[in-house]
């Protein structure tokens, strides 16, 4: 069968009113989903599971690829207008979302996150149809050591994210990697610093962190500051369309990014928790006088990151389909999804079920698209709720925060761990403390430790001399040099341009 | 203020020695673990030592300097100078400190079905300045997404507490 018959023959499955109304059904779900902060759509997903086993497969497919594809997008709301992560893989988009929030530009920064989303998702679909039948032999090369060197790569990604404060920086990662360390050491079974507690044997949930160091903190601050989120006296739901403009004048960026959240969608293991930081980095590396409006409200931080976060899951399911290899803990669902339906991923989607792979892309486009015109239906009134006092909304999030991060091991061990890394989350943020770093590493620590004494187990040191190893390792070196090379310069402009105290105090504070 | 900004010094100084002791215990402790499991803690935490060890010798470099105090509005905080300076903002840290623990403190005791509407409550009458219809308005939405739509609908669970397992619709 052609490719072309192929493409016709799945539209065919897929454009029936029933299947296209499960579909919307799912991007309404995985857009409520989003909103919620620390659930993420793996949380919708597992919620659907039961339903859609015993749905026509098509339909079953669609809703919850759906729910993948919406909460990547609604995600975004909580983090500009709170400045809370919807989910891990919008951590990155706070950093200059929600100060345009505060700038009263909520809006256009959502408008920009959506049609950037929108273009990144459509950009991986697109790739994931052309690169259906060329991808296997890159893929299967990757092993531990490669993926290893991938994990090191977005370790380095703290070079750049540490802006004028290194050391604070570094003292963050340092912490994120001793909390990851945290747990039961699956390789030998040693417990390490759990301190006799049976609640850190499974060690700190990410979403626990992420909620912690991010969302709490924020809400702390908002009481302290007792003012809303945005001035009340700005138009908080003007600049939806010029958003939208402005994704569309930086469309090379967009294209980049999602080129970046193709490429780590695609290898297992990486996943969202990251994407979003990498992409950042990337965009923070790129786009010229980055380093002096990034993290202040740059609407191009916010472009980058939502454009490779919605890219990403076209790569995860490229691997996925193609070599039964679930990329992220959403697509192990949806892998096991596939096999309820007894569609066995692998070679067998390209050479026997092409028609079925390729409607499975036109659903994920088809989510895409959904997802992007109900959230812009949504946004205005949305937009709305920054302006309304922090200490009306505040206890309502921090409610909702509780009901969320109890999902983890529905245990009281889930709320002291909240209480726990939101105090430190709260004093890092008093005294200065990059927090990127610290959930950067945290994510990472435990896929380099496994990684690297898999690597070692298999290949002993001659796993540094393999083809990709070397090419990820010089580019991890020109990325590091390159973040240093940025982070020098800021200082040095920050000492060369240093005004009065006061005014130069205020600047590092908005830094953050 | 000269008084408030040595005070602020001071808990950075506390913040980084806690820090400082805190890795160094865990960094001990590392060297206990068998050989295999060792290797990354050791390492790591080695190198987090002595990072949060420069760190704390800043802070105490800042606090012990003669202008240390004239220099504090060139310390790198991570909040905006008018929220730092402003005089009320001890009283304010010190409520919404207060207001996460007991909002936690009180799900673990009794459950958030029963903590949610308390703390909200309590908090919106006595913190903010909305009306009380206003904030049994909004208790009441909260509570319906708790129960109809985080539990009834998505089918997550509500947190028990550890002396009260009390629910409206059982």
């Amino acid at each position: 069968m052609t490719t072309s018959a192929a493409l016709l023959e799945s539209f065919q499955i897929i454009a029936t009113p029933g299947r296209i109304g499960f579909v919307a059904l799912g991007v309404l779900i995985g857009l409520i989903i989003g909103v919620v902060p620390g659930t993420g759509g793996i949380t919708g997903m597992a919620l659907t599971f039961p339903f859609a086993m015993t749905m026509d497969p098509v339909a079953g497919i669609g809703m919850i690829i759906g729910i993948l594809a919406s909460s990547s997008i609604s995600d975004t709301i909580p983090a500009v207008l709170f400045g809370i992560p919807g989910s891990n893989s919008s951590q990155a988009t706070i950093l200059d979302g929600h100060p345009m929030a505060r700038r009263g530009e909520a809006a256009k920064a959502l408008g920009a996150a959506f049609f950037s989303s929108l273009i990144g998702g459509v950009f991986a679909a697109v790739i994931l149809t052309l690169s259906i039948g060329i991808a296997r032999p890159l893929i299967m090369n990757f092993q531990s050591p490669e993926l290893f060197m991938m994990a090191i790569l977005g370790m380095s990604m703290l070079a750049i994210l540490s802006g004028t404060r290194p050391l604070k920086a570094l003292v963050s990662a340092g912490l994120g990697i001793m909390l990851s360390m945290i747990g039961l050491d699956s390789f030998t079974g040693t417990v390490r610093w759990t301190g006799g507690s049976l609640y850190l044997y499974d060690g700190l949930p990410i979403t626990i962190v992420a909620l912690g160091i991010f969302a709490v903190p924020e809400i702390m601050y908002m009481m302290v500051k007792d003012s809303s989120v945005s001035d009340p006296n700005m138009d908080t739901g003007g600049g939806f369309i010029e958003g939208m403009r402005e994704a569309l004048r930086e469309r090379w960026l967009v294209i980049r990014t999602a080129v970046v959240g193709t490429i780590i969608g695609v290898i297992p293991g990486l996943g969202g928790s990251v994407t979003d930081w990498i992409a950042y980095a990337h965009a923070r590396q790129t786009v010229p006088g980055a380093s002096e409006t990034f993290g202040k409200g740059d609407i191009r931080g916010v472009i980058g990151v939502d454009s490779a976060t919605n890219a990403k899951d076209g790569g995860a399911l490229l691997t996925t389909l193609l070599f039964g290899v679930p990329a992220s803990a959403a697509m192990a669902l949806l892998l096991g999804l596939f096999l309820v339906y007894r569609i066995e991923p692998g070679p067998s989607m390209v050479a026997d079920n092409l028609p079925v792979t390729y409607a499975i892309v036109w659903t994920l486009l088809l989510a895409q698209i959904f997802g992007f015109i109900f959230a812009c239906v949504m946004v205005h009134p949305l937009a709305k709720i920054t302006l309304i006092p922090p200490n009306v909304f505040a206890p309502a999030i921090l409610v909702i925060i509780a009901f969320a991060v109890f999902q983890n091991s529905y245990t009281a061990g889930d709320l002291v761990a909240l209480l726990a890394v939101s105090l430190l989350g709260w004093v890092m943020k008093w005294y200065g403390y990059a927090r990127p770093p610290l959930v950067l590493a945290f994510v990472l620590a435990p896929l380099l430790e496994r990684w690297f004494f898999i690597s070692f187990s298999v290949h002993g040191w001659a796993w540094t001399l393999r083809p990709i190893v070397v090419v990820v390792g010089l580019l991890t070196v020109l990325g590091v040099v390159s973040g240093l090379r940025t982070t020098v310069k800021g200082r040095r402009r920050a000492l060369e341009t240093e005004p009065a105290p006061s005014e130069s105090a205020t600047q590092r504070s908005e830094d953050r | 203020m000269i008084r408030r900004r040595f005070a602020v010094a001071s808990y950075g100084i506390v913040f980084s020695t806690i820090t400082l002791v805190a890795v160094a215990y865990a960094w001990y402790l590392g060297f206990d673990f068998p050989q295999r499991t060792r290797v990354f803690p050791i390492y790591a935490g080695g190198l987090t030592f002595v990072l949060v060890f420069a760190q704390w010798a800043v802070d105490v470099r800042w606090f012990v300097a003669a202008e240390g105090a004239k220099r504090y509005e060139s310390l790198d905080l991570g909040v905006e100078s008018e929220v730092r300076d402003d005089p009320r903002v001890n009283q304010r840290v010190v409520i919404s400190l207060g207001a996460v623990v007991a909002m936690i403190g009180l799900s673990i005791a009794v459950g958030l079905s029963v903590a949610a509407p308390i703390f909200m409550l309590v908090y919106m009458i006595a913190v903010s300045d909305v009306r009380p219809w206003i904030a049994v308005a909004i208790t009441v939405v909260v509570w319906f997404v708790m129960f109809y739509v985080l539990e009834g609908m998505l089918g997550l669970r509500m947190p028990p507490g550890l002396y009260l397992q009390w629910h409206p619709f059982r």
